[in-house]
Protein backbone atom coordinates (compact mmCIF):
# COMPACT_ATOMS: atom_id res chain seq x y z
CA UNK A 1 0.00 0.00 0.00
CA UNK A 2 1.57 3.39 -0.92
CA UNK A 3 1.44 6.43 1.54
CA UNK A 4 -0.87 8.11 -0.33
CA UNK A 5 -3.29 5.21 0.00
CA UNK A 6 -2.76 4.86 4.03
CA UNK A 7 -3.58 8.50 3.84
CA UNK A 8 -6.86 8.14 1.55
CA UNK A 9 -7.84 5.77 4.24
CA UNK A 10 -8.30 8.04 6.71
CA UNK A 11 -10.92 10.70 4.93
CA UNK A 12 -14.61 9.05 3.72
CA UNK A 13 -13.86 8.27 0.18
CA UNK A 14 -16.71 8.61 -2.98
CA UNK A 15 -17.96 5.16 -3.71
CA UNK A 16 -18.22 6.32 -7.03
CA UNK A 17 -16.63 9.74 -9.35
CA UNK A 18 -18.64 12.67 -7.81
CA UNK A 19 -18.25 14.50 -11.28
CA UNK A 20 -20.57 11.28 -12.67
CA UNK A 21 -23.65 12.04 -10.29
CA UNK A 22 -26.25 14.76 -10.20
CA UNK A 23 -26.57 16.64 -6.99
CA UNK A 24 -29.52 14.62 -5.44
CA UNK A 25 -27.56 11.71 -6.38
CA UNK A 26 -24.65 12.47 -4.87
CA UNK A 27 -25.84 12.97 -1.72
CA UNK A 28 -27.94 9.86 -1.62
CA UNK A 29 -24.84 8.19 -2.49
CA UNK A 30 -22.53 10.09 -0.25
CA UNK A 31 -24.64 11.88 2.01
CA UNK A 32 -24.63 15.81 2.19
CA UNK A 33 -22.43 18.23 0.59
CA UNK A 34 -20.74 19.14 3.46
CA UNK A 35 -19.57 15.93 4.17
CA UNK A 36 -18.24 15.88 0.78
CA UNK A 37 -16.50 19.25 1.07
CA UNK A 38 -15.31 18.04 4.39
CA UNK A 39 -13.73 15.16 2.90
CA UNK A 40 -12.30 17.59 0.35
CA UNK A 41 -10.49 19.69 2.82
CA UNK A 42 -9.11 16.93 4.63
CA UNK A 43 -7.51 15.49 1.78
CA UNK A 44 -5.89 19.01 0.81
CA UNK A 45 -4.66 19.38 4.78
CA UNK A 46 -2.97 15.86 3.57
CA UNK A 47 -1.47 17.35 0.57
CA UNK A 48 -0.66 20.36 1.85
CA UNK A 49 1.48 17.98 5.07
CA UNK A 50 2.87 15.98 2.46
CA UNK A 51 4.38 19.22 0.96
CA UNK A 52 5.82 20.41 4.23
CA UNK A 53 7.39 17.10 5.04
CA UNK A 54 8.69 17.15 2.01
CA UNK A 55 10.47 20.59 2.63
CA UNK A 56 11.08 19.59 6.10
CA UNK A 57 13.25 16.28 5.20
CA UNK A 58 15.51 18.18 2.61
CA UNK A 59 16.25 20.61 5.26
CA UNK A 60 17.04 18.01 7.83
CA UNK A 61 19.05 16.26 5.27
CA UNK A 62 20.69 19.42 4.25
CA UNK A 63 21.66 20.07 8.24
CA UNK A 64 22.60 16.59 8.50
CA UNK A 65 25.97 17.61 6.08
CA UNK A 66 27.23 19.55 9.03
CA UNK A 67 28.14 16.86 11.16
CA UNK A 68 31.23 15.82 9.70
CA UNK A 69 33.30 12.82 12.07
CA UNK A 70 30.11 11.71 13.13
CA UNK A 71 30.12 8.29 15.18
CA UNK A 72 30.24 5.74 13.31
CA UNK A 73 31.48 7.24 9.89
CA UNK A 74 33.94 5.29 9.22
CA UNK A 75 33.13 2.11 10.71
CA UNK A 76 29.94 2.31 8.25
CA UNK A 77 32.34 3.19 4.99
CA UNK A 78 34.44 -0.06 6.29
CA UNK A 79 31.02 -2.00 6.45
CA UNK A 80 29.91 -1.05 3.03
CA UNK A 81 32.86 -2.23 1.67
CA UNK A 82 32.29 -5.62 3.43
CA UNK A 83 28.94 -5.56 1.57
CA UNK A 84 30.07 -4.67 -1.13
CA UNK A 85 32.55 -6.65 -1.63
CA UNK A 86 30.38 -10.07 -0.72
CA UNK A 87 27.85 -8.51 -3.27
CA UNK A 88 30.40 -8.99 -5.86
CA UNK A 89 31.53 -12.18 -5.23
CA UNK A 90 27.88 -13.38 -5.00
CA UNK A 91 27.28 -11.34 -8.74
CA UNK A 92 27.60 -14.07 -11.62
CA UNK A 93 31.05 -13.36 -13.74
CA UNK A 94 30.38 -12.91 -17.22
CA UNK A 95 32.69 -16.02 -19.52
CA UNK A 96 35.48 -14.25 -21.13
CA UNK A 97 34.79 -14.98 -25.09
CA UNK B 1 -1.76 7.26 -8.94
CA UNK B 2 1.61 6.80 -7.08
CA UNK B 3 3.98 9.67 -6.96
CA UNK B 4 6.41 10.16 -10.10
CA UNK B 5 10.25 8.97 -9.81
CA UNK B 6 11.61 12.30 -9.55
CA UNK B 7 15.01 11.05 -8.54
CA UNK B 8 15.62 8.37 -11.88
CA UNK B 9 19.72 9.42 -11.04
CA UNK B 10 19.47 8.23 -7.79
CA UNK B 11 17.59 5.20 -9.41
CA UNK B 12 20.16 4.32 -12.17
CA UNK B 13 22.65 4.90 -9.48
CA UNK B 14 21.52 2.53 -6.73
CA UNK B 15 21.03 0.08 -9.53
CA UNK B 16 24.86 0.05 -10.57
CA UNK B 17 25.67 -0.69 -6.94
CA UNK B 18 23.19 -3.32 -6.34
CA UNK B 19 24.93 -4.78 -10.18
CA UNK B 20 28.36 -4.79 -8.56
CA UNK B 21 29.63 -1.37 -9.95
CA UNK B 22 32.93 -0.63 -8.49
CA UNK B 23 32.77 3.10 -9.24
CA UNK B 24 28.93 3.44 -7.91
CA UNK B 25 29.99 1.19 -4.61
CA UNK B 26 32.65 3.66 -3.70
CA UNK B 27 30.45 6.85 -4.18
CA UNK B 28 27.78 4.33 -2.32
CA UNK B 29 30.50 4.43 0.85
CA UNK B 30 30.87 8.25 0.56
CA UNK B 31 27.24 9.04 0.11
CA UNK B 32 26.05 6.55 3.02
CA UNK B 33 28.16 8.58 5.40
CA UNK B 34 24.76 10.97 6.01
CA UNK B 35 23.31 7.76 7.95
CA UNK B 36 25.77 8.77 10.72
CA UNK B 37 25.28 12.58 10.13
CA UNK B 38 21.64 12.23 10.17
CA UNK B 39 21.54 10.09 13.41
CA UNK B 40 24.52 12.44 15.18
CA UNK B 41 22.09 15.62 14.32
CA UNK B 42 19.00 14.49 15.34
CA UNK B 43 20.92 13.08 18.56
CA UNK B 44 22.32 16.60 19.00
CA UNK B 45 18.85 18.22 18.57
CA UNK B 46 17.11 15.88 21.14
CA UNK B 47 20.23 16.62 23.89
CA UNK B 48 22.39 13.79 23.19
CA UNK B 49 19.99 11.36 24.68
CA UNK B 50 22.41 8.60 23.04
CA UNK B 51 26.57 8.29 23.75
CA UNK B 52 29.08 7.97 20.77
CA UNK B 53 29.16 4.32 21.42
CA UNK B 54 25.28 3.92 20.83
CA UNK B 55 25.27 6.05 18.26
CA UNK B 56 28.26 4.55 16.02
CA UNK B 57 26.19 1.04 17.30
CA UNK B 58 22.88 2.85 15.61
CA UNK B 59 24.80 3.75 11.78
CA UNK B 60 26.03 0.20 11.43
CA UNK B 61 22.17 -1.20 12.11
CA UNK B 62 20.64 1.36 10.17
CA UNK B 63 23.29 0.88 7.19
CA UNK B 64 22.53 -3.01 7.13
CA UNK B 65 18.94 -1.93 7.03
CA UNK B 66 19.43 0.27 4.22
CA UNK B 67 21.38 -2.32 2.41
CA UNK B 68 18.49 -4.64 3.20
CA UNK B 69 16.56 -2.49 1.30
CA UNK B 70 18.27 -0.77 -1.26
CA UNK B 71 16.84 -3.29 -4.19
CA UNK B 72 13.21 -1.71 -2.46
CA UNK B 73 14.11 2.02 -3.47
CA UNK B 74 12.43 3.73 -6.05
CA UNK B 75 13.58 7.44 -6.98
CA UNK B 76 10.47 8.71 -6.36
CA UNK B 77 12.55 10.73 -3.02
CA UNK B 78 16.35 11.51 -3.02
CA UNK B 79 18.52 8.45 -1.54
CA UNK B 80 19.53 10.31 1.31
CA UNK B 81 15.67 11.21 1.98
CA UNK B 82 14.72 7.88 1.42
CA UNK B 83 18.19 6.71 3.71
CA UNK B 84 16.99 9.24 6.25
CA UNK B 85 13.12 7.46 7.13
CA UNK B 86 15.44 4.31 8.33
CA UNK B 87 17.67 6.28 10.55
CA UNK B 88 14.59 7.99 11.97
CA UNK B 89 12.87 4.70 12.82
CA UNK B 90 15.58 3.08 13.53
CA UNK B 91 16.71 5.96 16.09
CA UNK B 92 12.96 6.31 17.81
CA UNK B 93 13.38 2.55 18.58
CA UNK B 94 16.51 2.80 19.83
CA UNK B 95 15.81 5.83 22.17
CA UNK B 96 12.69 4.31 22.83
CA UNK B 97 14.22 0.87 23.93
CA UNK B 98 16.79 3.10 25.90
CA UNK B 99 14.23 4.84 28.04
CA UNK B 100 11.83 1.58 28.61
CA UNK B 101 14.87 -0.26 29.72
CA UNK B 102 15.20 1.04 33.47
CA UNK B 103 11.43 1.54 33.93
CA UNK B 104 9.06 -0.78 35.83
CA UNK B 105 6.22 1.93 36.34
CA UNK B 106 3.61 1.33 34.70
CA UNK B 107 2.52 3.96 31.81
CA UNK B 108 -0.58 4.19 30.20
CA UNK B 109 -0.95 5.21 26.53
CA UNK B 110 -2.03 8.85 27.14
CA UNK B 111 0.73 8.93 30.14
CA UNK B 112 3.45 8.25 27.81
CA UNK B 113 6.23 10.71 27.43
CA UNK B 114 6.42 12.60 23.90
CA UNK B 115 9.43 11.05 22.23
CA UNK B 116 10.59 13.59 20.42
CA UNK B 117 10.75 17.53 21.73
CA UNK B 118 11.24 19.33 18.96
CA UNK B 119 12.74 23.09 19.29
CA UNK B 120 10.05 25.06 17.47
CA UNK B 121 10.62 26.88 14.23
CA UNK B 122 8.86 30.34 13.15
CA UNK B 123 7.87 28.81 9.50
CA UNK B 124 6.40 25.69 7.68
CA UNK B 125 5.44 22.99 9.35
CA UNK B 126 6.35 23.92 12.55
CA UNK B 127 4.23 26.75 12.58
CA UNK B 128 1.39 24.82 11.70
CA UNK B 129 2.12 22.07 14.33
CA UNK B 130 1.58 24.90 16.65
CA UNK B 131 -2.35 24.35 16.71
CA UNK B 132 -1.96 20.90 17.78
CA UNK B 133 -1.70 18.56 21.14
CA UNK B 134 1.77 17.67 21.28
CA UNK B 135 0.77 13.69 20.39
CA UNK B 136 -1.10 15.25 17.96
CA UNK B 137 2.04 17.07 16.47
CA UNK B 138 4.06 14.29 17.10
CA UNK B 139 2.26 12.07 15.32
CA UNK B 140 1.83 14.52 12.45
CA UNK B 141 5.49 14.76 11.95
CA UNK B 142 6.52 11.61 12.05
CA UNK B 143 3.80 10.41 9.63
CA UNK B 144 4.80 13.57 7.04
CA UNK B 145 8.74 14.39 7.61
CA UNK B 146 9.97 10.39 8.73
CA UNK B 147 7.17 9.18 6.49
CA UNK B 148 6.46 6.42 9.05
CA UNK B 149 3.45 4.10 8.60
CA UNK B 150 1.29 4.31 11.29
CA UNK B 151 2.32 0.41 12.49
CA UNK B 152 5.74 2.28 12.55
CA UNK B 153 4.48 5.50 14.53
CA UNK B 154 2.98 3.28 16.98
CA UNK B 155 5.55 1.28 17.73
CA UNK B 156 7.71 4.84 17.84
CA UNK B 157 5.59 6.28 20.06
CA UNK B 158 4.32 3.39 22.53
CA UNK B 159 0.60 3.41 21.76
CA UNK B 160 -1.65 1.22 19.30
CA UNK B 161 -1.91 1.83 15.64
CA UNK B 162 -5.53 2.88 15.97
CA UNK B 163 -4.97 5.05 18.91
CA UNK B 164 -1.99 6.83 16.21
CA UNK B 165 -4.98 6.68 13.48
CA UNK B 166 -6.84 8.33 15.87
CA UNK B 167 -4.51 11.62 16.99
CA UNK B 168 -3.55 11.74 13.48
CA UNK B 169 -7.29 12.54 12.28
CA UNK B 170 -8.24 14.68 14.78
CA UNK B 171 -5.06 16.76 13.86
CA UNK B 172 -5.59 17.06 10.38
CA UNK B 173 -9.62 17.63 11.40
CA UNK B 174 -8.01 20.83 13.86
CA UNK B 175 -5.45 21.66 11.13
CA UNK B 176 -8.88 21.86 8.25
CA UNK B 177 -9.74 24.76 10.52
CA UNK B 178 -6.81 26.21 10.72
CA UNK B 179 -5.92 26.20 7.08
CA UNK B 180 -9.35 27.65 6.42
CA UNK B 181 -9.18 30.47 8.21
CA UNK B 182 -5.81 31.68 6.34
CA UNK B 183 -7.33 31.34 3.14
Amino acid sequence: MTDSQRDEDLVPRYAVEPDALSDDERRAVEGSETDMQRADELRDVVAELGRLGERERVRIVEEARSFTGAPGENENEALVASLLAERSSSVPRRRSP
Amino acid sequence: MPPPIDHRQDLEFVHAVLAGDPEAGTEFAVRMRCVSRMLAARNHRLGRPLNDEELADLAQDVLLTVWRKLADYEGRAALESWVYRSCSFEFLNRLRKKRDAPATRDVTEEGTEPIEPEPPADEGLDLLLRHLASREAEVVRLRHVDELAFPEIAAALGISASSAKTHYYRAIDKLRDVLRERV
